[in-house]
């Protein structure tokens, strides 16, 4: 018979602990195992979580107003530059901006894990003053328990999937994808693979505004389809994107963030960057939502781009499936290459168990988006925009 | 088999002296030479693995011979250093080792460091995006 669950089914087994959860990964062994359509009538939900660079991260901090007020016009935070073309005393620290005074060593990306490890962080803010706001500048020490709000605002987290990067020129490149080596020396790639959330509902079938997520180890959501979201991309089998594809804009309150899941990076000779924890529960609501999230990585593919070539459209030196990629090594035209990831599969791992045990226990119940993404599949067998999906293996 | 890793600083009157001449020939070691920092008339910095081919060499003899000539010698097992607090397990610092001193562990997926294979060429200090390799000299 085949499987049909709603979210309020899956939320009252939630509620009365009847819940059966796993992450993606025991996902993929149960479906190898027993296969997809047993794994469907088993497993309620399943967890996906990544742990990798996200540029495209900041947050919305608003200081509370002072005595005499200040309409702040320009705001630094331990000397890093935060935006303050808003509200009187708004700014958003964005995790890229670098420090006027320590350069690619200390960035907004810093500001936000000092923040929630409780460190305290000089605030520095001027301004013309106004009849209203008559104050022309403000000093002090601030910390995250002392603002009066923090809102972790990512426009752009996620990736549903991302290429893998090498370099056919004769010297080295610092990139956001870490340091490669000449003449094909190594391969860097991104994404959890079989864990990643994007890669598990592939089609956004359950992915969408307004799903609530595990967010930098606190409560976060979808707030829209992220920055540069393409749901056009070509697809594989099941409609799995070979290259960057979906994204997610999430928020979510900072205060309830925890130490280690923001954490501050410095790709030598790029800049700064923020990896942020991201783990999303996604309902098996019926057995394609369940085949999907079993896929393993030897059905998951992206591109290998070759980063020497300083174009938009970097040139694909081939397409290569996650399970290769994670073997430690690739064969590029005769030649073994060494692979390493830049997203720690370690940390997406525990993410995906915490998520797990979490909902197990009741602590975290499942959201039917308000509105699905762009592109979104709609379980009824077609998939707008999606339609074109080519066999594996295809051109790249 | 006893291999070591040691650093040898040269004072600048010593740094044309054929050192490694007699660490072959008067005490049957291999000497590999990883890595070399030498001006001539300058101070120099060399980072040798001596191998005794088991037992064959006299690799403490060898090291006391450099020592009185002059040569100030550090041994270098764990000269890299990985910060556990510090380090996110991503991985970005494996690809760039050409060594093949770093990995991921295969079920834990935790950082690997071989520092049998480490040859201290420090590449992986720029690529941990984490600042979590140090290297001590
Ligand atoms: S110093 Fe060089 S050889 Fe040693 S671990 Fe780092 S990259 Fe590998
Ligand atoms: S690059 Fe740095 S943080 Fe990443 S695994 Fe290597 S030592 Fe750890």
């Amino acid at each position: 018979m085949a499987v049909h669950r709603t979210y309020e089914e899956i939320n009252d087994k939630i509620k009365s602990g009847k819940v059966v959860v796993v992450t993606a990964e025991e996902m993929v062994a149960m479906g190898m195992r027993d296969g997809a359509a047993a794994a469907a009538k088993k497993v309620d939900v399943v967890t996906t979580a990544t742990f990798g660079p996200m540029c495209s991260s900041g947050a919305f901090l608003n200081f509370g107003h002072t005595e005499p007020p200040i309409r702040m016009t320009r705001v630094w935070l331990n000397d890093v530059p935060a935006y303050a073309g808003i509200a009187a005393v708004d700014c958003y620290i964005g995790a890229t901006e670098e420090s006027e005074t320590q350069g690619q060593r200390y960035g907004g990306a810093h500001v936000l894990q000092d923040l929630v490890e409780g460190r305290t962080i000089r605030l520095r803010a001027t301004s013309p003053g106004t009849d209203c706001y008559p104050r022309r500048s403000h000093e002090t020490e601030v910390t995250l328990a002392g603002l009066r709000d923090a809102t972790l605002f990512n426009p752009r987290n996620c990736y549903q999937n991302y290429g893998a990067a090498a370099n056919t020129t004769d010297s080295v490149l610092y990139t956001y994808m870490g340091t490669l080596l000449p003449r094909l020396g190594n391969v860097s790639y991104s994404t959890s693979g079989q864990l990643s959330p994007m890669l598990k509902d592939p089609t956004y079938r359950t992915i969408g505004i307004g799903t609530r997520v595990y967010l930098g180890g606190g409560e976060g959501y979808v707030a829209w389809e992220g920055t540069q979201h393409n749901p056009e991309q070509e697809r594989s089998a099941g409609g799995v994107p070979v290259g960057g594809a979906g994204t997610l804009a999430l928020i979510g309150d900072l205060k309830t963030m925890k130490p280690g899941y923001l954490r501050a990076a410095t790709f030598h000779r790029y800049g700064v960057t923020l990896y942020v924890a991201i783990g999303v529960a996604i309902p098996v609501l019926d057995e394609d939502v369940a085949a999907a999230a079993a896929r393993p990585e030897t059905e998951l593919y992206t591109a290998i781009l070759d980063y020497g070539v300083p174009s938009r459209n970097r040139p694909a030196l081939r397409r290569v499936s996650y399970a290769e990629l994670r073997s430690g090594s690739v064969d590029i035209d005769g030649t073994e290459v060494r692979t390493s990831p830049v997203s720690s599969y370690r940390m997406a791992r525990r993410i995906a168990a915490e998520l797990k045990d979490m909902i197990a226990a009741g602590g975290f119940s499942l959201t039917r988006p308000v509105r699905p993404l762009r592109g979104a599949a709609t379980g009824t067998g077609d998939v707008p925009g999606l339609a074109a999906a080519a066999a594996p293996g295809g051109a790249i | 088999m006893a291999r070591t890793r040691v650093v040898l600083n040269f004072p600048a009157a010593l740094v044309e002296k054929p050192v490694t001449y007699h660490l072959v020939r008067d005490f049957g070691l291999v000497v590999n030479i990883l890595r070399a920092e030498i001006r001539p008339g300058e101070a120099g910095t060399l980072l040798f693995e001596l191998d005794d081919r088991d037992g064959q060499g006299d690799l403490q003899g060898g090291l006391e011979f450099v020592a009185r000539e002059g040569v100030r010698i550090q041994t270098i097992s764990g000269r890299i250093t990985i910060d556990q607090d510090a380090c996110l397990d991503c991985g970005a610092c494996i690809g760039p080792c050409f060594a093949g001193a770093l990995a991921l562990d295969p079920t834990s997926y935790k950082l690997l460091f071989d520092d049998t294979r480490c040859v201290l060429c420090k590449v992986c200090v720029e690529a941990c995006p984490a600042g979590a390799i140090k290297v001590a000299f």
